[in-house]
């Protein structure tokens, strides 16, 4: 059973392969991304985000869901050495850069708590697998073609539940520049894929690595337990050494 | 945090470093993207295995390394044996500056001449090796996905957060 809706102003879609898939559960999964999207969207003026914001509410009477969103955004931003940050130029808090991750991740555990085996939660290109597609094991990932968004270039093999994000910008012209030194070139990498041991932890490594530029690819590879891939304005690619094993069925 | 920036910092360098490689060994306007297809850690050595940056610093060690090993990128015999020195690159740190050691076509070794003055990197940094990464031109695939995984269209709000993260990164 396959099904679809948009939340969060993006495609959210749910695959369950078991037999015991049912509209109950489709419905339980879509009703939590829309309370993800009422509470956290900083585009909804009511949203517990929102009035946070505007000092509505205070951050230590806000939501249990949301002092822990705040708590893994620092802890992002530590690991990251810096390069992920939920507070925006005018000093407002925008989590949306973790919130993604974090609820299809959730969303997940949820139909695995609720006996599901065979499964996956896609929300705007990020995706949390659960044991197998139908076809042999695990998942078949295509990454999407930054150049043309109709076409895959490359095919991974997400075996063991893992999760898998991209980060990028399919938009020409929009150059991201690394404020610590001004004088280099704007990033070339327009595109960067993390699998990593769940959609939560690949999607935000993810984020941040494509903040990085040129030097994000490198700071996967370093990371026990993730793999990427980068494609670059030239069209080439750059693949973690871990990244290999994904290409195998 | 310091162990990450010595993270950083050595990933910066193995980037600078091919970079500098790439720029000195195959710019070339009639064949802009030579490198495709070629596989970083090479055919023949263990994929954990690659160029040892050598000595930080004052004490460079030209001898670090220099066995066994074909460095990635090009395969043998594609580098005129010698030494190179690569322009002052600006990395996220600070000026660096690389020298290359290039012998029987291979990448040898490579040395750090200028290097950022970030604090406490100096011994941690010499006992790492720079992996060097596979890369590929990418392609269109026929085969048949059950999912696809991509940016999320929505990139404005996107780059905005990621500018400000940037702003505040400095």
């Amino acid at each position: 059973m396959k099904q679809w809706r948009i939340i969060m102003g993006m495609p959210v879609i749910v695959e369950i392969i078991d037999r015991s898939a049912s509209e109950s559960i489709m419905g339980r999964v879509f009703d939590y991304f829309t309370w993800v999207d009422q509470t956290f969207s900083t585009f909804k003026p009511d949203s517990e985000i929102s009035k946070i914001n505007d000092g509505r509410v205070k951050l230590e009477h806000a939501s249990g869901e949301m002092r822990q969103i705040f708590a893994l955004a620092e802890q992002t931003k530590q690991e990251a050495n810096g390069y992920f940050d939920i507070v925006t130029n005018d000093g407002k808090y925008d989590p949306s850069g973790i919130v993604k991750g974090w609820a299809i991740w959730q969303a997940a555990t949820m139909l695995a708590n609720a006996g599901f085996s065979n499964f996956y939660v896609e929300a705007g290109g990020d995706i949390q697998v659960q044991g197998s597609g139908g076809e042999g094991a695990g998942w078949k990932v295509g990454i999407k073609n930054p150049f043309n968004v109709q076409e895959i270039v490359k095919v991974v093999y997400v075996k063991n539940n893992e999760g898998i994000a991209t980060s990028g910008t399919y938009e020409r012209g929009a150059h991201i520049y690394n404020p610590k030194n001004r004088r280099r070139e704007p990033s070339d990498i327009v595109s960067i894929t993390v699998v990593g041991p769940n959609i939560y932890e690949a999607d935000r490594f993810a984020t941040a690595a494509f903040a990085m530029g040129r030097e994000g690819i490198g700071f996967i590879d370093h990371l026990n337990g993730f793999a990427g891939y980068a494609i670059d304005r030239n069209r080439q690619a750059t693949m973690t050494r871990q990244f290999d094993y994904y290409t195998h069925p | 945090m310091k162990k990450t920036t010595i993270t950083i910092s050595i990933i910066l360098l193995a980037l600078i470093g091919g970079y500098v490689m790439y720029q000195k060994f195959f710019s070339s306007p009639a064949n802009p993207s030579p490198i495709s297809n070629t596989t970083g850690d090479g055919q023949t050595s263990a994929p954990h295995e690659s160029i040892n940056p050598g000595s930080i610093g004052s004490d460079n060690n030209p001898t670090s390394n220099t066995t066994g090993n074909s460095g990635g990128i090009a395969q043998a015999g594609t580098y005129k044996d010698g030494q190179y020195t690569g322009n002052v690159a600006n990395a996220v740190y600070g000026p660096i500056q690389v020298k290359v050691i290039v012998s029987q076509g291979k990448i040898t070794d490579i040395q750090m001449l200028q290097y950022p003055n970030s604090p406490g990197h100096t011994t941690e940094v010499s006992s790492q090796s720079l992996p060097i990464l596979k890369t590929e031109a990418i392609q269109a695939q026929s085969a048949n996905v059950q999912i696809v995984s991509g940016a999320t269209q929505t990139s404005e709000g996107f780059i905005q957060s990621l500018t400000s993260a940037l702003a505040k990164a400095v």
